[in-house]
């Protein structure tokens, strides 16, 4: 994750709210979950995604259709959610019958550090590997999730 | 190498006009056109070209000084590409709905945590003697409340307007 600070703010981004240090926008988790849906509306394997729920709009959640990639399951779920905070916190999760796994960067227990992958068979305990990200904002970490979730998928074929 | 990869797949469904859009309307903070341009995966000239082309579209800001120009999302065409998404998918009785949810949501987090705003959440995490956890959940809670605030402040937008915005009302009179 990018860590690069700001050096000389603008009157203008402070004004609108860039702050020099912390989180910036009211407007930050619509922003961002509205860039995850746009990224994934280009997916190849995307069948359809929103904002979940209409009223609350606090996650994303896609419909995949992981044979396009030859994987033998028609229909799975993803899911995104993202926090606002310093630093950020996100998950990216895909569910199918009796398989889960997710990307996600947040506190856990489990590893070291934020960035961790998960998975479990059907309500089984979950598995966590501590990871790295190459993408810094969500359109690159859409792309960069979706490309390790087709390498896990056809991987565990 | 994976990263080779998700980088081809995004080029591939992705144009570099696309790709720039999609980077200065998720960053964190204002941004040069060259960190835009690394994160894009295009050229900074091409970086730069676009995000001018975004800022005469009203959808990017820039702010400039005698040192770096730096770009960021346009608050005013994040705003109303969200009220755009609510009065296009939604009808009046069904935002007002969303009102009441929100509300309940707003109002959960305020008997939760006995607090009265997301800046007094901020103000009790940053106590030093409650421990990171505790923190960081503190500042979560903080975000949702500001996150439902301003869905509250659209969909009263979105209702208040929802003719105009719909194109549905009547016309008015010459």
């Amino acid at each position: 994750m990018n860590t690069q600070e700001q050096d000389h703010p603008s009157p203008r981004n402070q004004r609108i709210g860039w702050p020099d240090g912390g989180t910036s926008f009211s407007n930050d988790r619509h922003r961002i979950l509205r860039e995850v849906i746009e990224a994934l509306r280009r997916h190849p394997i995307v069948v359809n995604v929103r904002g979940h729920p209409p009223s609350t709009f606090t996650e994303v959640r896609a419909t995949l259709a992981p044979n396009r990639w030859g994987y033998g399951t028609e229909s799975a779920t993803f899911r995104v959610t993202w926090q606002p905070i310093e630093p950020p916190e996100f998950a990216f999760h895909y569910s199918e019958d009796e398989f889960d796994c997710g990307w996600h960067y947040e506190p856990n227990p489990h590893v070291d550090g934020y960035a961790h992958y998960q998975e479990r068979d059907g309500d089984g305990p979950y598995r966590y590997e501590a990871i790295s990200f190459d993408g810094d904002t969500a359109p690159e970490l859409v792309w960069e999730v979706m490309e390790r979730l087709k390498q896990r998928l056809v991987n565990q074929e | 190498m994976t990263d080779v990869e998700w980088e081809s797949t995004w080029k591939e469904h992705a144009s570099a006009f696309d790709r720039v859009r999609a980077v200065v309307m998720a960053t964190d903070e204002a941004r040069p056109a060259s960190w835009i341009a690394e994160h894009a995966r295009v050229a900074e000239s091409t970086a730069h070209d676009h995000l001018n082309r975004l800022a005469e579209m009203g959808v990017v800001t820039v702010a400039s000084t005698d040192e770096r120009t730096q770009y960021g999302p346009d608050p005013a065409y994040v705003r109303f590409r969200e009220i755009r998404e609510l009065t296009g998918d939604y009808d009046p009785d069904e935002l007002s709905d969303f009102i009441v949810e929100l509300k309940d949501s707003i109002a959960e987090l305020r008997d939760t945590h006995d607090a009265d705003s997301p800046s007094e959440l901020r103000a009790a995490a940053a106590d030093e003697s409650i421990s990171p956890e505790e923190s960081r959940e503190l500042l979560r809670a903080a975000a949702d409340w500001e996150h439902y605030a301003y869905r509250l402040s659209l969909l009263e937008d979105a209702i208040a307007r929802y003719d105009e915005y719909t194109g549905t009302g009547s016309p008015v009179p010459a």
